[in-house]
């Protein structure tokens, strides 16, 4: 008999649930990487327990990581899931379009957080939605498409789409999020060569031109006009 | 040998060079080519690649001369920046020599710099064939070993000299005073009498 295929739940569900099932995934791991040394200084006659007490949190991470992994594969497999070369949404996308920008910015940054050398990072789905809806409601249509990306990195530094959870430090260096979300939105912005573009090299290449920007991106940081300048500048030579 | 990955821009090759994809795929193929014709595997690093691009871009963009009739100059010695900045970012090693690899050819004695050299003169004739409609081919000094330990071991201890060392490859005469500064031939032929005529002022003035 066929496996009946539940209904897609909205974005608003599924965007939170994912953000909350890596945090916990993303904990477990954490919590015991820096149980690990302890467990070697417990007492002898207490090395047992000890033991067993790890492989029980080895367990609870395992039953995490496949409850999160068949669900979160659920939810991307869902309509509207990311397809196709990633691109800037466009104001006026319609429904479905925050979504998809969310997953393909936790890809895009997750890929160049791990180029730059953070490893560990969270990358908040419902905060990048957040960030294109809060610039897709009050965006004029017309506007210049760098300045229209710059917006949205804007709105996506402003919401720490990128971090690690309170108490787990360190944090993203600021400047390295900085960094990766300025890549991330120039992946969006350059036009594809045909079907022989390989995102992932895209991606990369994107992130060695965002590195290389250093004090030219900090300065630009706060300002809009000056963050589009660079972009298109930068656009010009990927 | 050619420069490939033109499929990815219609652009002519001056413009392409410029943008880092198109550098990216040039160079892999460059390097496929010159390991078919020689046996030779390489690994190539992709974050340093990019490096060198921009390193290469930003002193591309500072030279740049802005009259018509030094473009065609600007050609060479814009391929000679980029040859310092693969010789200092050095993107390329050498995972395998074939077996009884001779090294008095300089493709096995440094292949990487011979994979940078290649490389760079592709880049440059192209653009001369192009836009100059000039075909160019290489000097005597290409096939002289000699000419590679004088190569690398000085552009080891200064990269600006790569500058002068592809000119002196491409049968151009090199400036080994200052090779990292650009002076178009009409420049340097003007400059002798620049110099006489201030001393001229110099000596009315007092």
């Amino acid at each position: 008999m066929r496996p009946t295929r539940r209904a897609p739940l909205p974005g608003e569900v599924t965007l939170p649930l994912k953000d909350a099932l890596r945090g916990v995934r993303f904990a477990l791991r954490t919590g015991r990487r820096q149980l690990d040394p302890l467990a070697g200084r417990v007492p002898i006659p207490l090395a047992g327990l000890a033991a067993d007490v790890m492989g029980q949190v080895d367990q609870v991470a395992a039953g995490v990581e496949a409850f999160g992994s068949t669900t979160a594969h659920r939810f991307l497999d869902a309509p509207g899931a990311a397809d196709g070369a990633p691109d800037l949404p466009q104001p006026d996308a319609g429904s479905g379009s925050a979504q998809r920008f969310a997953q393909t910015v936790y890809y895009g940054l997750s890929r160049a957080l791990s180029r730059l050398g953070t490893e560990d990072a969270l990358v908040s789905e419902t905060l990048a939605a957040e960030a294109f809806r809060s610039v897709r409601d009050r965006t004029e249509p017309a506007l210049v498409v760098e300045d229209y990306a710059a917006e949205i990195m804007r709105a996506l530094l402003d919401r720490v789409v990128a971090g690690r959870p309170p108490g787990l430090t360190p944090a993203v260096p600021e400047d390295q999020g900085a960094i990766a979300v300025f890549a991330v939105t120039l992946w969006l912005l350059v036009e594809r060569a045909g079907g022989a573009e390989d995102e992932d090299q895209l991606l990369d290449t994107c992130t060695d031109v965002a590195r290389a920007q250093g004090r030219a991106l900090t300065d630009a940081l706060p300002d809009t006009a000056a963050l589009s300048a660079l972009l298109a500048a930068c656009h010009r030579v990927i | 040998m050619s420069v490939g990955a033109h499929h990815l821009t219609p652009l002519p090759v001056r413009r392409s060079v410029r943008r880092l994809r198109w550098f990216k795929a040039s160079f892999r193929d460059q390097v496929d080519k010159l390991s078919a014709a020689t046996g030779v595997t390489f690994d190539i690093d992709d974050a340093k690649q990019g490096q060198s691009f921009l390193e290469w871009l930003r002193a591309f963009e500072a030279q740049k001369p802005d009259e018509t009739d030094a473009r065609r100059d600007y050609v060479g010695f814009a391929a000679g920046l980029m040859l310092q900045a693969l010789v200092r970012g050095r993107p390329l090693t050498v995972r395998s020599l074939p077996p009884g690899a001779d090294t008095s050819n300089p493709a096995y004695y440094w292949p990487e710099g011979y994979v940078f050299v290649a490389y760079c003169l592709n880049i440059r004739a192209a653009v001369l064939a192009q836009d100059f409609d000039e075909a160019r081919d290489t000097a005597p000094a290409m096939d002289e070993i000699r000419s590679w330990w004088s190569f690398r071991e000085n552009t080891d201890a200064d990269p600006s000299l790569a500058i002068a060392f592809l000119d002196l490859f491409s049968g151009e005469d090199p400036d080994w005073t200052t090779p990292g500064v650009f002076a178009p031939e009409r420049l340097k032929v003007d400059a002798p009498r620049f110099f006489r005529a201030a001393q001229i002022a110099d000596a009315k003035g007092r």
